[in-house]
């Protein structure tokens, strides 16, 4: 098959192995915020006792009661300019590559009394000084992946959460493992602001393949050996367009990374997407005072391959919709290729509500996750089967549906109805579709 | 007189297909998997091929018949891989 020539275009040519490195360099995006470590104060009355008020979306200081909220990220750093602009790998400071073996144990001196205070940026961007009891921040980008460049507010209360985890469970109660209902505490829920890469892409696609237009379908043959026939036409299938991705967000954490469902339910977290992350504010670590976190530990080249991959099957699926006269007989797409003009990175928190229960299998533990989206409250979960219960059921169903049909052949009709040979088309047929009748396509 | 020689019985002397006697033992897989998903939830993640903001441009479509296929039995294409896009094939030199 031969498409048109794509447009010429002044990049270079690609390295198949991997198409992402025909940007020629990172250009970076400055979101370093101009604050150092420590005491981060209330701008009215100076106390650092301030946290997320998630039904308002605000930060409020418990001291003086004053609200505020962070700027827009996307409006403050601008990173809404057009995404077919978009040239080479752009990429906020707070995505920048991550030091080998920088620590991830960060001691502040407080400004409050002097004293050291160790902060775990494992799980956490704040720590309470013993001695005065102020909270001290991370707001430097230091190169571990624990500050952002932006982060996404919670907005669903934890009320709300433990509702619809209570929900979900509800729902799944016949046939959950025992053992799981009498546990089940989903008061024990957890907000976590999980690490996020998200990303525009303005690409370029070309996927080529076959598809079958159908024609008509007909049977012929009698009641005992009746056969249905189709007709169709055989077209080479190409389509060649551009393509610009507002947002794709992945996780940026290696674990988080892992989808298989056999040794993990990470799948329920991905499920929950997406989020508002046009709504991401500047990142301030007193949105997460009262959450829990998790850093990012992996960088842009590494992720690459995986954003790749969805970039492909964004355009496998764009190029489809574009061709539905194919969509009943189907269509068999057998190269596909992205080129990938330019990206945008931006690390980012999103605010996920988890509730975990531990299986145990032997020697081994499985997590189940029930995940609710902190903004959306779309929910996911898993829910450990009684696995000896819902096999007796199914046993159940087969054994009576078995026995219903040997009733029926015991007692079917005494002769068949012969019917006649039927030659015509039947009511699917279906006028058939040239796409070359418009006379716009070649 | 065995189980099996009184099936058989009833399937020659009957005008229903035998293959009713499959509904019921499918029915109790499909139960199982129903259920089994519903609970656990494995086959799913987030739908972004079609949850994520995309543009399209300057589409430019190839569509050239090059066979017909008169009274096929085939219902479908042949290997069709309409909407499972996450499945990669070859790359595009």
């Amino acid at each position: 098959m031969s498409l048109p020539p794509p447009e010429e275009r002044s990049l270079p040519p690609i390295d198949p192995a991997d198409p992402l490195a025909v940007q020629p360099q990172v250009q970076e995006i400055d979101t370093e915020l101009d604050k150092a470590n420590g005491l981060d104060k209330c701008p009215k009355c100076g106390s650092t006792e301030i946290t997320l008020r998630p039904s308002e979306g605000l930060l409020i200081c418990l001291f003086c009661r004053h609200q505020w909220s962070e700027a827009n990220a996307e409006q403050a750093y601008g990173l809404d300019t057009a995404i077919h602009e978009l040239s080479g790998t752009v990429v906020g400071t707070g995505a920048r590559n991550i030091a080998e073996d920088f620590p991830t144990m960060i001691t502040l001196k407080c400004a409050g009394c002097g004293a050291e205070v160790v902060v775990n940026t494992e799980s956490s961007t704040q720590a309470r000084c013993h001695w005065c009891r102020q909270t001290l921040s991370i707001h430097e980008q230091i190169p571990n992946g624990t500050v952002p460049d932006a982060i996404l507010p919670f907005s669903l209360t934890r009320d709300e959460a433990v509702q619809k985890i209570k929900d979900f469970a509800g729902k799944r109660r016949m046939f959950a493992h025992g053992k799981f209902k009498r546990e089940f505490k989903p008061e024990n829920v957890i907000g976590v602001y999980m690490p996020y890469m998200v990303i525009d892409g303005n690409l370029h696609a070309r996927v080529e393949g076959v598809g079958e237009v159908h024609l008509r379908s007909y049977t012929r043959g009698t009641k005992d050996n009746k056969k249905t026939y189709y007709d169709a036409d055989v077209y080479e299938v190409g389509r060649d367009f551009d393509l610009t991705v507002d947002d794709l967000q992945v996780e940026s954490s290696e674990a988080r990374s892992n989808m298989n469902v056999s040794v993990n339910t990470n799948n329920i977290i991905n499920t929950i997407l997406p989020f508002d992350t046009k709504n991401a504010v500047k990142f301030n670590a007193n949105y997460m005072r009262d959450f829990t976190s998790e850093k990012r530990d992996i960088n842009v080249a590494q992720m690459k391959p995986r954003v790749l991959d969805q970039f492909l099957s964004i355009a496998r699926a764009r190029a489809t919709e574009d061709a539905p006269q194919y969509h009943r007989r189907g269509i068999r797409w057998e190269r596909e290729h992205v080129d990938v003009k330019g990206s945008r990175w931006i690390a980012v928190y999103l605010p996920v509500w988890l509730y975990s229960y531990y299986e145990t299998k032997g020697n081994a533990h499985y997590v189940h996750y029930i995940a609710v989206n902190g903004r959306t409250g779309e929910t996911m979960g898993s829910v450990p089967v009684n696995k000896v219960k819902l096999g007796l059921a199914s046993l159940a169903i087969g054994v009576a549906g078995f026995l219903l049909g040997l009733t029926l052949m015991a007692t079917g009709g005494d002769e068949g109805v012969e019917v006649s040979t039927y030659e015509g088309p039947d009511t699917s047929y279906s006028e058939p579709y040239d796409p070359m009748a418009d006379g716009s396509r070649f | 007189m065995t189980l099996f020689t009184l099936f058989f019985a009833v399937a020659m002397e009957s005008n229903v297909h035998p293959a009713i006697l499959l509904v019921g033992p499918a029915g109790g897989v499909a139960f199982y998997t129903f259920v089994y998903l519903y609970y656990r939830n494995t086959n799913k993640s987030h739908n972004f091929e079609h949850e994520t903001a995309v543009k399209v441009s300057n589409m430019r479509r190839h569509d050239r018949k090059v066979k017909e296929l008169r009274g096929v039995r085939d219902a479908s294409t042949d290997h069709a891989n309409t909407h499972t896009h996450r499945v990669r094939v070859q790359p595009l030199r």
